[in-house]
């Protein structure tokens, strides 16, 4: 079938705003978004650029706003999507580039929250154990691949980029719950900040944007409710 | 080579019913502070007694007022129930879980309320209108006419 | 043998952060409970109930001859004050980058709702009905 292609290009050297593209590509139903920009890149218009790297939605590299919604190009298939395709970076994030976007600043709130677990007790000769139970609650938000979808669809990071993020939470969420974490109390005061997690307005983007499926906005909401009775 | 912070394309992002309650409650909630203030300062004229209080308040006596009262109504109405469910998704530990819910809920609520409030307010105006103006006056009259004729 | 290092991701702790935004947060939610009743109750009973057209001299001065009425309306005016500007700060914050005119809107917001907040309560406490 033929698909019609709308980019969003933004070419830092000659552009001062982004411009539409369009491009016809001949693509199979069961052929991902990815593979129709592969398609453009490799033989039509070498110049069209966007990140991708293992392209089987683990590296989270190729996060875009496709028809409007945040999605992993990789992820998604032609037909699960309404023919013209329009394709945008995603927002929020300084344009580096048509649809890459300069990460930095959301890695610089990952890394605000330490996501590493913290523990200065020596376990001994063997793993820190723990229950079924305990891994549970926060087995959800290990699935996180720092894709920016999240980030990037929430309403309030678009309007003040100095809010952490639903990703950076979701990030403090698997240390905070995890049972052999001690750094919890400290993560919390991070959060607890005017940029922190009480800046989260529960308007659920994020949680429909993520392609692993993870409940980013009850995350936001267990960190918000121990922050509360916590503290 | 500088980093293009916004890159315009016009385009709408498809945000769910949450990002657009998050939109409708800040509008709301900005519009009732703003209504607040002209609130405080129309009662406060109460003090300097009767006869400057009443000539305020019959401005606010036409057809026109009434419908912005409605609107008035609709936007506490919809701020406190779409508060409440705020609260659930906060407060509420299963509160995420079921936000679709939630929703349907707080719209079945607003119109249940919304609408038999206009209904009241909308029929008693004309009610009164009928009984307090001169004989002769029309229904067209209360509706059009910028100052009642009993007003002040 | 070799000593099992420990100390990994050991760092200093954050300073002790402000706990203004969690009871910002959570006196939103109070007050916006409180709120639904008094605010609500108001609504229904000065506009649904009673009929705007009927609002006269004579039917405030008749509420504010009991102290409950004063009372409700203080404590309504109050919670609204408190709820509204908080609000607005939280739109300001959002929405203004600019650290400069950030705090002019700040202070305009702030110095705007106490003077409407000691308005309103010198309306309510100082009113006399007139013969």
């Amino acid at each position: 079938m033929d698909i019609e292609l709308k980019i969003l290009r933004y070419d830092p050297e000659n552009d001062r705003k982004g411009h539409w593209e369009f491009y016809k590509v001949e693509a199979d139903p069961d052929e991902r978004i990815l593979d129709l920009l592969h398609k453009v890149k490799w033989f039509e218009d070498g110049t069209l650029s966007f990140r991708r790297s293992c392209a089987h939605g683990v590296c989270g590299s190729d996060a875009m706003v496709i028809n409007g919604e945040n999605m992993l190009a990789c992820q998604v298939l032609v037909k699960e999507v309404s023919n013209p395709i329009k394709i945008e970076p995603v927002r929020g994030l300084p344009v580096v580039k048509d649809l890459i976007v300069d990460m930095e600043p959301f890695m610089d709130s990952y890394k605000k929250v330490m996501p590493y677990l913290i523990n200065d007790k020596d376990p001994g000769d063997r793993e820190r154990l723990q229950s079924q139970e305990d891994v549970e609650k926060f087995e959800d938000t290990t699935k996180c691949i720092l894709c920016a979808a999240c980030t990037t669809s929430c309403p309030v990071f678009w309007t003040a980029d100095s809010y952490i993020g639903p990703a950076a939470i979701v990030n403090a969420h698997r240390f905070v719950f995890d049972s052999r974490d001690e750094g919890s109390k400290q993560r919390l005061e991070i959060l607890k900040d005017v940029n922190g997690a009480f800046r989260c307005r529960t308007a659920f983007n994020c949680t429909s944007a993520c392609p692993k499926g993870i409940q980013v906005t009850k995350a936001i909401e267990d960190v918000k409710r121990e922050t509360l009775l916590n503290n | 080579m500088a980093y293009q912070k916004i890159v315009s394309s016009g385009a709408v992002y498809k945000g769910k019913t949450g990002m657009w309650l998050y939109i409708f409650h800040r509008i709301t909630g900005v519009a009732l502070f703003g209504y607040l203030i002209l609130h405080i300062i129309s009662t406060a004229l109460i003090l300097l007694g009767p006869e400057v209080y009443e000539g305020a308040e019959a401005i606010y006596k036409n057809f026109y007022f009434r419908v912005a009262e409605i609107g008035l109504m609709g936007a506490i109405l919809a701020h406190a129930i779409n508060g409440l469910r705020i609260i659930a998704v906060d407060l509420w530990k299963r509160g995420s879980e079921f936000q679709k819910q939630l929703n349907i809920i707080s719209l079945v609520l607003f119109i249940g309320i919304f609408i038999p409030s206009t209904y009241k307010m909308t029929t008693s105006y004309f009610d009164l209108c009928l009984e307090k103006s001169k004989p002769g006056t029309t229904l067209t009259d209360c509706m059009i006419r910028p100052l009642p004729d009993w007003a002040s | 043998m070799m000593e099992t290092r420990t100390d990994w991701g050991r760092r200093e702790p954050p300073l002790e952060g402000s706990n203004f935004e969690l009871y910002g947060w959570f006196f939103m939610r109070i007050s916006g409970l409180l709120l639904v009743l008094l605010a609500v109750t108001h609504m229904f009973i000065m506009h649904v109930f009673n009929d705007t057209l009927n609002l006269d001299y004579e039917f405030v001065a008749a509420r504010w001859d009991t102290p409950y009425w004063r009372t409700f309306d203080w404590l309504l005016l109050t919670l609204s004050l408190l709820h509204g500007t908080n609000g607005v700060r939280v739109v300001l914050h959002d929405n203004i980058s600019d650290l400069s005119i950030r705090k002019l809107a700040l202070g305009a917001l702030y110095s705007t709702s106490l003077v409407f907040f000691i308005l309103g309560t010198y309306v309510i406490v100082a009113f006399v009905r007139q013969a």
